[in-house]
């Protein structure tokens, strides 16, 4: 099953469809902020969903929608070294770790990994961030 | 949206970030120019100049934290911090470094889950090689349901301290007596396991990601959302009628009631899926009623709906009979209703310091706040201190007042409702039932690491090399503890050695 099935009957917000320039965009911000380019499998994605929130639960994207903006929120908020902040919810943030190419569910209050899944798990990935755990 | 939208966004990132300062300046001159009367003009602002406001003054402590300044800079920076506090105590919060307790991965996960009610998936390879080992074997319906004594296995004593899990028992009970797994794994099995067992209990298909273990309206919010109406329901309503539509008009009383009827009935507060109906029969109400069937000769235009003949009409997908509109036959507007966020006031690392951990998940410790404040307010500040090489201490906005339940602006006085959840019986009941039900993580581990070895040699189970490696790694853990249970390491330590032994002259032969 995919995360995009599990998403689809709930009432989520989302951000604008994405535009090519606007992930151009995105990656080029990330990187002279010192992160990285998105990894495939969440560009991917965003094609699919430029960003979600919903009851509490964030998904970024390369969207012009404050709560959801992949650059705004890894400059605002803090996260753990070496990773790009892809999501959050009350108690964990969902990150891609750059260096060990994997994402990650991080505790919000340590930064504890409690999750790891390698890049081509990101559906298990999105759905723990999604389901608070 | 015009095309390019995000590129402009974004427009001072691209270009290296150099920041349009004099427009900054010109911003922040007129935020001090008056600073002593700050909090007077603050607290008329709407909530969106209000966030800006925070995120500027945040952003000019922060950098200042980064590389101090001197002069006019300076002098913003310590106003700005002062200013923060001050709107940190209006809101009734302040910024909290200490009392933190640091949880075992294990004992968060289970926090999470019982917040959500529901589990996700667990990978192959986070199963324990025990429970891998019992599942091949096992027998569907060969033991009884009551031969699954969960209490005699140590992780699912750390589950039971939650009253969530202790709900769900008989349906675990179940589920192992259809597979038929020894019911000796419950000894040995995991956290991890026992997640594993979950999910499969109540997924439906096997495609699925996360699945709900509990109803949603038994989830920790929709519990909390009933808890305040039952206590304090009139409370909120007052509170409710208050606020204004996104037009400046007032919330329609309707509006309102309907809203405080589906809370209190379902702990929903979504506000996309509420019917506002009338409270009053009007002449469309009962032209409808009369369509679909039913006998409205007692009914008379201006009299008051009986509340059960609401609560049927809406239980039976029929509400929109009675649907309320305005004088000009619209929809009444609902953009004046809070769509609140869950915020637990006391982090999860906090737990453990109290009495038991379920108490994250209590009512007593859970606020509902607007979405915008919870973000980019209170979550603003949380923060990841390093002391010295290893130690890490956490700091975050706590709400002051422990019966704040609902906090709907930055106003801690007008635009939040205090509840004391903690002194009424049907808690205090609930609070001793899990004080009964507290077990120490740790002392739960070493028991089920002793447990493992019996069982092991009980069944003579080869283990793989994986097992001996992870388990010398958690003995040396458990080792480097004060009071660990010496005897149990021992036998732990033999079985170890033996496996490690046999595997050993597996390969010189």
């Amino acid at each position: 099953m995919k995360f995009a099935d599990l998403v689809k009957d709930k009432n989520i917000a989302k951000g604008e469809d994405l535009e090519a320039e606007a992930l151009i965009v995105a990656q080029k911000v990330l990187c002279n902020m010192g992160l990285s380019l998105l990894p495939k499998s969440f560009t991917d994605f965003l094609h699919l969903y430029n960003g979600i929130k919903y009851d509490g639960i964030y998904i970024l994207g390369a969207t012009v929608d404050d709560d959801m903006d992949i650059i705004d929120k890894n400059e605002q908020m803090d996260k753990p070294q070496n990773t790009i902040l892809l999501g959050y919810n009350e108690f964990d943030l969902l990150c891609y770790n750059f260096e060990l190419k994997q994402y990650q569910i991080v505790d919000r209050s340590d930064f504890k990994i409690m999750e790891t899944y390698n890049e081509d798990e990101m559906d298990e990935a999105l759905a723990a961030i999604f389901s608070a755990q | 949206m015009s095309r390019g939208k995000y590129a402009r966004k974004h427009r001072r990132e691209l270009e290296n970030r150099v920041a349009d300062r004099t427009q900054h300046h010109k911003l922040l001159d007129k935020i001090f120019e008056d600073s002593s009367h700050f909090l007077d003009k603050f607290k008329i602002l709407n909530i969106d100049t209000q966030i800006k406001i925070v995120r500027l003054l945040y952003d000019i402590v922060k950098k200042e934290e980064g590389s101090p300044s001197f002069g006019k800079e300076r002098f913003y920076a310590q106003e700005a911090q002062n200013l923060l506090e001050s709107v940190q105590a209006f809101a009734g919060c302040s910024y909290d470094t200490s009392n933190f307790y640091p949880l075992a991965k294990d004992e968060k996960r289970l926090i999470r889950m019982e917040c959500s009610g529901t589990i996700n998936r667990r990978k192959d390879d986070e199963l324990s090689f025990l429970f891998r080992h019992f599942s091949k074997q096992a027998e569907p319906g060969k033991y009884s349901q009551s031969s699954y004594k969960l209490l005699a296995s140590p992780s699912w004593k750390v589950f039971h301290q939650f009253e969530s899990y202790r709900s769900i028992e008989p349906d675990i009970r179940k589920y192992l007596q259809q597979t038929g797994i020894n019911p000796d794994a419950l000894k040995v099995m995991t956290i991890n396991d026992f997640c594993e067992i979950i999910f499969q209990t109540y997924k439906k298909d096997n495609s699925e990601l996360v699945v709900n273990f509990l109803p949603k309206t038994e989830s920790i919010k929709s519990k909390q959302v009933k808890a305040i109406m039952k206590y304090a329901g009139k409370e909120y309503e007052t509170l409710l009628l208050k606020r204004r539509n996104a037009d400046g008009t007032k919330l329609d009383p309707r509006v309102v009631k309907s809203f405080c009827n589906m809370t209190k009935r379902f702990g929903c507060d979504d506000v996309d899926s509420l019917i506002v109906t009338e409270d009053k029969y009007t002449e469309r109400a009962i032209n409808d009623l009369k369509n679909a069937g039913f006998d409205v000769s007692t009914m008379k235009v201006g009299e008051p709906i009986p509340q059960e003949f609401i609560d049927y009409l809406i239980d039976t997908n029929q509400a929109t009979l009675i649907l309320a509109y305005d004088e000009n036959g619209n929809q009444l507007d609902k953009s004046g209703l809070p769509r609140t966020q869950f915020h637990h006031n006391h982090a999860v690392m906090l737990a453990g310091k109290g009495d038991t951990i379920a108490a994250v998940n209590y009512p007593n410790n859970g606020i509902d706040v607007e979405p915008r404040i919870h973000q980019e307010f209170i979550h603003l500040f949380d923060r990841i201190l390093h002391s010295g090489d290893i130690e890490q201490i956490s700091a975050r906005l706590n709400i002051q007042n422990k019966d704040m339940r609902v906090l709907l602006g930055f106003n801690a006085e007008k635009d939040a409702l205090y509840c004391d959840l903690e002194n009424n019986p049907e808690f205090q009941r609930r609070k001793l039932k899990d004080l009964k039900c507290k077990v120490n993580y740790f002392d739960m581990m070493q028991e089920r690491m002793q447990n493992e070895a019996v069982v092991i040699a009980k069944y003579q189970i080869d283990c793989p090399r994986s097992y001996i490696k992870e388990g010398y790694r958690n003995l040396r853990e458990i080792k480097s503890t004060p009071n660990y249970n010496k005897e149990a390491m021992r036998q732990i330590e033999k079985l170890l050695k033996n496996q490690h032994t046999s595997k050993k002259k597996g390969k010189s032969r």
